[in-house]
């Protein structure tokens, strides 16, 4: 779906002929339900990053300032 | 504490923290809260004569103890430098230290999202000039990131799909891409609000700067680093803007949101400013005087 093309009237004369092809972003929300993609493509496979522990850039170092606010210094390792 | 204050009309927090009228506002370069704390100077918000990365406690909070979190993020202590100006190794350490505070801000009491953004710019209303940003963690979720939520959840109803990813096909064809590489695009959304905004976003679903890999994040620094120098080359001035990152709210399951980098320049000229007014303010309507293809262009060719 190119939304640049759903979104802009750059060719607005052509468009005229046609019947409107908004989508959401240019619909009232009352009709936000008609907005979608008129021409379904596949689902896009979602990839998923397993969460790793990798190794840290930085050390952490908090210390607690007079006030009882935080500072944290994150310094290199 | 703040006094939040719903807003029935547009169903929506307000947040009331008179005190932060006192805070400091732009003091001389020698007296600098942010610097690293000089012998023989006032002590700064750091103690320390020198720091890499540094984070605390905003002293003039909006949300604190079980309200949520301020933060303020010093990005580096050279005061005279930017963020575009740091190595990408550091913005690098960057990413490392914004998962982080993502990451245990988003496991606090009450905290129902963790927003890390940068004011830069007088124009922009930065009281500090020092190089920073600021991270909120809020005890909801705020507005422009529900409008988000809703509008994922319902074009996945509707298609199937994530409704960024979406928004990224459409980009593919580079007409208003400013920067690109494998895993990162940087452009001008075709709905820009601002003659001068842009997203940056991964080409792969990411829901938030947890998911990054570290693929993602080289990268990320990269593009992050390329945007801002175009930014500062645009005018010849270090050009004010809002930095903005929608992540997913902390603990949310699911892929209901594909996490970007969104930037508002004030900047319609070198010297002239986009305000808010009547229309975007009264009626919440963004009125544009620019075509995203040009800027995108116009910033490709920097």
């Amino acid at each position: 779906m190119n939304f640049a093309v759903e979104c802009t009237s750059e060719s607005a004369p052509f468009r005229r002929r046609q019947p409107p092809n908004y989508t959401f972003r240019s619909m009232p929300r009352s009709q936000n339900a008609n907005a979608t993609a008129l021409n379904p493509e596949s689902v896009r496979v979602m990839s998923r990053p397993r969460r790793v522990k990798e190794p840290k850039r930085l050390r952490k170092r908090v210390v607690e300032k007079a006030d009882g606010r935080y500072l944290i210094y994150f310094e290199k390792g | 504490m703040s006094d939040l204050r719903w807003h029935p009309l547009l169903e929506e927090w307000v947040t009331v923290a008179p005190w932060r009228q006192d805070r400091t506002y732009l003091p001389p370069p020698d007296h600098c809260p942010l610097c690293p704390t000089r012998p023989g100077h006032l002590e700064t918000e750091i103690p320390e004569p020198d720091y890499h990365i540094a984070v605390f406690e905003n002293r003039f909070p909006s949300f604190t103890g079980e309200q949520g979190r301020c933060e303020v993020v010093c990005y580096t202590p050279d005061h005279d430098s930017s963020l575009g100006e740091q190595s990408v190794e550091h913005i690098k350490d960057l990413i490392e230290v914004w998962r982080d505070r993502t990451e245990e801000l988003g496991r606090v009491r009450n905290v129902r999202y963790v927003y890390i953004f940068e004011n830069r710019g007088e124009a922009i209303g930065v009281t500090l000039s020092h190089p920073h940003g600021q991270i909120y963690a809020y005890p909801f979720v705020p507005p422009v990131v529900q409008h988000e939520l809703r509008a994922h959840a319902r074009h996945r109803r509707s298609t199937g799909r994530c409704i960024y990813c979406d928004v990224l096909d459409g980009e593919k064809g580079g007409e208003r891409t400013v920067l690109r590489d494998e895993h990162w695009i940087a452009f001008v959304p075709p709905f820009a609000r601002w003659p001068y905004e842009v997203h940056i976003a991964p080409w792969r679903h990411r829901a938030g700067l947890l998911d990054l890999d570290g693929e993602d994040r080289e990268s990320f620094a990269r593009i992050l680093k390329g945007m801002l120098q175009k930014y500062d080359r645009l005018f010849d001035i270090p050009l004010p803007y809002v930095m903005a990152m929608h992540q997913k709210p902390p603990g949310r399951s699911g892929p209901d949101h594909h996490f970007h980098v969104e930037f508002y320049p004030p900047n319609r000229s070198r010297d002239r400013l986009k305000y808010l007014a009547g229309s975007e303010l009264g009626a919440g309507a963004f009125i544009v005087d620019a075509l995203a293809e040009d800027t995108a262009a116009e910033l490709r060719g920097l």
